[in-house]
């Protein structure tokens, strides 16, 4: 067993059965592994490394374990930053394994020879440069647990080809006595600090949660609810947060951010204390310092320590996971009454489905017309996925995610062409799940090479692409800061997406009505196979939304 | 406001870019640092002294603590650590001005360590302020050249950094 074998070995000891990546010269013999244990270890090989690092990504979310990428050395390695950095972002447990030159070669700007440790310092929890066995054993061994213990995020384990290669008879040990860690979780709440966060719910009169990622990851969805409605706190949600509380419940008021609903940004904007759980309160979200710099009360509940005080102090803070603070909260609150929510709105998310009236050009969908029709055309129980774009601002606020359903999408980058890597990643996790891509005409062109992958997979993918012939997020800044000078945000209108398709061996339809949408959309769904699916629509500005 | 803080961490390849790129990343300014082996073999101490306010301090402590290599982090009590800092500064001395730099050297009870006809080695141990005295009163004759080693620091007293609250592993 040499170093390639070990790994492999350990990956499906981890009970990991699909992996994502790209072979190539310095990764040659763990591919010859992978080959070996090709009945116990499924891999999916994309067009592009940057597609299976966001796969890897997708498939994490969606199954709660690491997903696992493989790249070569050089450019396979440098080719996974985005996607390694798109997972730090948004805290998603993966694994990343590149090759490396021989190690009697590092440092000498030898063929396909990069420092991806170095260059990815900043965007992994952890990372191993393998130039021994002893290191390759240790890296194996930890790795999964250390991307999956407290605020989950991912690690990278370099390892240079001749450790790849050799090393037989030394992990026979190491295969032996492995097994799976226990995950450390983040420290159990201290009752100080939950008294106090407790006292300041209590004396609140204006409460308001926003629900990030962590409330989302931790699952903390039901005691989130009971605390929003002991409280009569209304719940505003991050892009992470989405899908967190039901659309039809009446103080779900949406996500926050440039396209909020004039409901989330009134509570948000009356609110006397701000309850973040799970949510790091970033620059797009709101403006945190300019709410706690009007008066307004800040309590955290984070599993990152770190994330405590980190943009402006918190009044109060449980540095714990959002369901267990969320529980020791309500245990405590336990029995006082309940208070009437000092918000109400009149229409619940779901609700939010009507298009304005308006008259559009032949051809052209309102975005809520779009949604509407692939919501009733795709049913509960779906996948929902995005790209990076206006696109994803009006999925994230129209499209009802369900108790059923999940949302994946690029929160904290932003990675436009993270889409379609993620959605294949997200359906290969759950076969039998009708996963749908939201995507723009500019993060479509960035990543569409995976249709190769989507179509050699055969996943039964239904992409949307809604088209309007425009960078239209880019455009508003334009509109808005640069006079209407619109540089390079015009799209070419010319691209013919269903001959596209067909290239890549899919069907590609163009969809002019919201019934032609629909009908595409069920007969894909029904024949169990992927779709790639045109729309022409109006993406209005975010004033407008 | 300067900062002393205590980083204990695996004696490992890669260790010191781990905590400096993080440093860097975050935009949190080194005013000085020093790396070395401690008692226990496998156990490295990195001491940095930072200028930030109390909020930062914070950052960096658990920010730091996150790093996976990193095992205690600790902020020195500035009133009670006691703390030094090795120099060495190459000063142009011909026979002339040779006595009087040694005469400044003695006041700063500092060590002469190199004579050449044009040129001597002075070696000063100090907590930075002191070194920064000595090297006012050098600078007439002509500092050829300097080194610091930065500033290394323990608390005062029988703790040890093993006793530190802030413990991340």
């Amino acid at each position: 067993m040499n170093g390639a074998e070990f790994i492999v070995r350990m990956l499906i000891k981890n009970n990991i059965r699909t992996v994502f990546g790209y072979p190539g010269g310095t990764v040659l013999s763990l591919y010859d592994s992978l080959y070996r244990h090709r009945k116990e270890l499924d891999h999916i090989r994309t067009s592009h490394e940057q597609g299976a690092a966001h796969a890897a990504d997708g498939f994490a979310r969606m199954s709660g374990k690491p997903g696992v990428c493989i790249a070569t050395s050089g450019p396979g390695a440098t080719n996974l930053i985005t996607g390694i950095a798109n997972a730090f972002m948004d805290s998603v447990p993966a694994v990343f394994i590149t090759g490396n030159v021989e190690h009697s070669l590092i440092g000498t700007d030898s063929f396909q020879e990069v420092d991806i440790v170095g260059m990815t310092l900043g965007i992994t929890k952890h990372s191993w440069a393998v130039r021994t066995p002893e290191l390759l054993a240790e890296a194996m061994e930890n790795a999964f647990s250390i991307c999956m213990s407290g605020r989950r995020g991912p690690v990278l384990i370099d390892v240079a080809k001749d450790v790849l290669e050799g090393g037989c008879g030394l992990y026979d040990d190491a295969l032996e006595r492995f097994k799976i860690s226990e995950i450390k979780d983040t420290p159990v709440p201290e009752s100080g600090d939950v008294e106090l966060v407790t006292k300041l719910i209590e004396n609140a009169s204006k409460p308001l949660i926003i629900c990030g990622g962590g409330a989302k990851q931790a699952g903390a969805g039901p005691e989130l609810l009971k605390l929003a409605r002991t409280a009569g706190a209304p719940v505003c949600s991050t892009l992470m947060g989405i899908g967190t509380l039901p659309p039809d419940e009446p103080l779900n008021l949406g996500i926050l951010g440039a396209m909020a609903r004039k409901e989330a940004k009134q509570a948000l904007c009356e609110c006397d204390l701000i309850i973040a759980a799970g949510a790091r309160l970033g620059n797009k979200v709101t403006d945190i310092a300019g709410l706690k710099a009007s008066g307004k009360q800040l309590v955290q509940i984070d599993a990152d320590r770190a994330e405590i005080n980190k943009i402006v102090p918190a009044d109060a803070y449980i540095a714990s996971d959002a369901k267990t603070a969320l529980k020791a909260i309500l245990a405590r609150l336990n029995g006082i009454p309940v208070k009437a929510p000092w918000f109400s709105s009149a229409k619940s998310v779901s609700d939010g489905q009507k298009a304005p009236e308006q008259t559009l050009k032949r051809g052209w969908l309102a975005p809520e017309a779009v949604f509407d029709s692939v919501k009733r055309a795709a049913g509960g129980g779906i996948t929902v996925v995005t790209d990076v774009g206006l696109h994803q601002l009006y999925t994230a606020r129209y499209f009802p995610i369900g108790p059923s359903d999940r949302f994946i999408t690029s929160g904290g980058l932003g990675t436009m062409g993270f889409g379609l890597g993620a959605s294949i990643g997200a359906s290969t996790a759950m076969p039998g799940r009708t996963t749908i891509l939201f995507t723009g005409d500019g993060s479509f062109m960035m990543n569409m090479n995976e249709l190769a992958t989507v179509a050699s997979e055969k996943l039964p993918l239904i992409i949307i692409v809604m088209r309007n012939g425009a960078l239209a997020m880019v455009r508003e800044m334009q509109k808005a800061y640069c006079g209407r000078r619109y540089s390079q945000t015009k799209l070419d209108q010319k691209l013919n997406i269903p001959k596209l398709c067909s290239a890549f061996g899919l069907k590609g339809i163009r969809a002019k009505t919201p019934a032609e949408l629909e009908r595409a959309v069920k007969d894909a769904v029904n024949e169990n196979r992927a779709a790639v699916i045109e729309v022409r629509t109006v993406l209005r500005g975010a004033e407008n939304a | 406001m300067l900062k002393t803080i205590s980083i204990l961490v695996d004696n490992e390849a890669g260790v010191l870019a781990r905590v400096t790129n993080l440093f860097s990343r975050r935009g949190y300014n080194i005013d000085s640092l020093a790396v070395g082996t401690t008692d226990v073999p496998s156990a490295s101490r990195i001491t940095v002294r930072v200028d930030c306010d109390a909020r930062v301090l914070e950052q960096i402590i658990f920010q730091v603590g996150k790093l996976v290599c990193v095992h205690k982090v600790k902020v020195l009590d500035a009133d009670a650590q006691v703390s030094r800092e090795l120099t060495l500064i190459k000063v142009r001395a011909d026979a002339a001005a040779r006595s009087e730099i040694i005469d400044i050297a003695q006041v700063f009870r500092a060590r002469i360590i190199d004579l050449t006809p044009d040129a001597l080695t002075i070696e000063l141990t100090g907590d930075g302020g002191k070194t920064d005295a000595l090297l006012d009163m050098l600078r007439p004759y002509g500092v050829i050249e300097m080194a610091r080693t930065g500033i290394v620091a323990l608390d005062r007293g029988s703790e040890s950094i093993s006793d530190s609250p802030y413990v991340f592993d």
